[in-house]
């Protein structure tokens, strides 16, 4: 009888047990399977296809091996891997905010648009792999070597019910964003206003004071409408894709004037840059922050729209 | 219904019996192979990727006792339900009588 088929599939299964129970482990699994063996040839199979039915029967050696030694075939089990999954999208933050820091220090130091989103890419590429790997890997070890930790980590009490879906959360969500608001409004007139000398003579503004005539009230207006619906909101209680709506318009109306302005060098005064000039002999400071600035605006406003929409997805009253 | 699933629950029905029906058969000395021919006459039908490691799990368990018999050319390990088998198996049996009856109160059907 030729053995070296089960002599193989005896020696792979024992790759995988520890030293000290491979013999047991080797004796028992080969009597078992020439016993098999033994039994079929005498029901009349050819000795070699009698072989080949109980070792296929007996399945991959590997699996075979993980049974004997009781080794779980999983690497977070279902006890965690709820959190895990959470935990893994609350630090994607991280790979993000790094990102627009790149872009922006990219665009700062000048660098062509491909250069640019090559870097992006990159970066976003690189930390997204390094915060799954390392979550993953902790989350995996607690789940083989601490059967403690991971009791705990994975249980769940009423505590952790989180709040109406879309509930408008006033703390998190109305004050900051009236005070984002009230806060650019204060840049935008102070900035318009000449108050500061910059070294020189007279106070010069940072912003184009001519501005005043239309722009400067068109994006103070827009800030001071998204307050207002700020305060529909809070009385509503939740997000509508009535205010979702709105809050697009409101984000547009103030993001496409301000990138305009700001791309056309129609928004700082022509005065301080010349001031500046003057003083330092170079305006190549211009173009990188009116960059920055207008991939900042995008950003935010992409996000506020986003973020609407989805809370209004969620806030949507049930059928029936 | 789907012939899969119906399999799947059929199959959790036999899973839950064969640690007792071990422990039963296993009152005479019995060793890996000649158990899984037992256990398919007895109507128990477990694969052999199972039955083994199982018995390895029993005997670490303290549920069954086991011995090399070097009598036969080829050694074979002889497995025996150890004491705090028996009693184990004892109270499977009550609880598995007691579920019969139980199932027989639901369904009305005798046995």
């Amino acid at each position: 009888m030729n053995t070296s088929l089960t002599e193989r599939y005896v020696a792979a299964t024992l790759q995988r047990v520890p030293a000290g129970q491979r013999d047991d482990i080797a004796a028992e699994l080969r009597a078992s399977i020439l016993d098999s063996v033994d039994a079929r040839i005498a029901a009349g199979l050819d000795p070699a296809e009698a072989e080949r039915e109980v070792l296929t029967e007996l399945g991959n050696p590997e699996r075979l091996a993980a049974d004997y030694t009781e080794r779980p075939l999983q690497l977070i089990g279902p006890r965690l891997y709820l959190q895990w999954w959470r935990v893994l999208k609350l630090l994607m933050i991280i790979p993000v905010i790094v990102t627009i820091i790149d872009v922006a220090g990219a665009a700062i130091s000048g660098a062509s648009v491909g250069a640019i989103i090559a870097s992006g890419l990159g970066t976003a590429f690189t930390l997204a792999l390094h915060v799954v790997f390392w979550v993953t890997l902790t989350f995996a070890l607690i789940d083989r070597y601490d059967p403690g930790e991971s009791e705990r980590l994975g249980s769940w009490d009423l505590e952790n019910l989180p709040e109406e879906p879309g509930r408008v959360d006033i703390g998190g969500d109305i004050v900051p964003n009236v005070v984002f608001s009230v806060v650019f409004i204060a840049v935008l007139v102070l900035g318009g206003s000449a108050f500061a000398t910059f070294g020189g003579d007279e106070p010069l503004a940072v912003i184009d004071p001519a501005l005043w005539s239309l722009w400067l009230p068109v994006l103070i207006a827009a800030l001071v409408l998204g307050v207002v619906m700020d305060f529909v909101r809070l009385a509503i209680g939740r997000w509508t894709w009535a205010l979702a709506g709105a809050n697009l318009l409101v984000g547009l109306a103030f993001a496409v004037p301000a990138c305009w302005l700001l791309l056309s060098h129609r928004f700082l005064n022509p005065d301080l840059i010349a001031h500046i000039e003057r003083e330092t002999g170079t305006d190549a400071w211009v173009s990188p922050t009116v960059l920055v600035t207008v991939i900042a605006i995008i950003a935010v406003t992409t996000w506020d729209v986003i973020e609407a929409f989805v809370k209004a997805h969620r806030a949507r009253v049930a059928p029936g | 219904m789907e012939n899969d699933a119906v399999e799947t629950h059929r199959q959790e029905l036999r899973r839950g019996t064969v640690v007792l029906a071990c422990l039963l058969v296993l009152d005479e000395p019995g060793y890996g192979y000649g158990l899984l021919e037992t256990l398919a006459e007895r109507g128990f039908s477990v694969e052999a990727n199972t039955l083994y490691p199982l018995l390895r799990r029993l005997e670490k368990q303290g549920l069954l006792t086991a011995e090399w018999n070097t009598d036969e050319s080829r050694p074979r390990k002889f497995y025996r339900t150890s004491d705090d088998g028996r009693v184990l198996a004892a109270t499977l049996m009550d609880d598995w009588k007691t579920l019969d009856s139980a199932l027989n109160e639901l369904g009305g059907q005798t046995s």
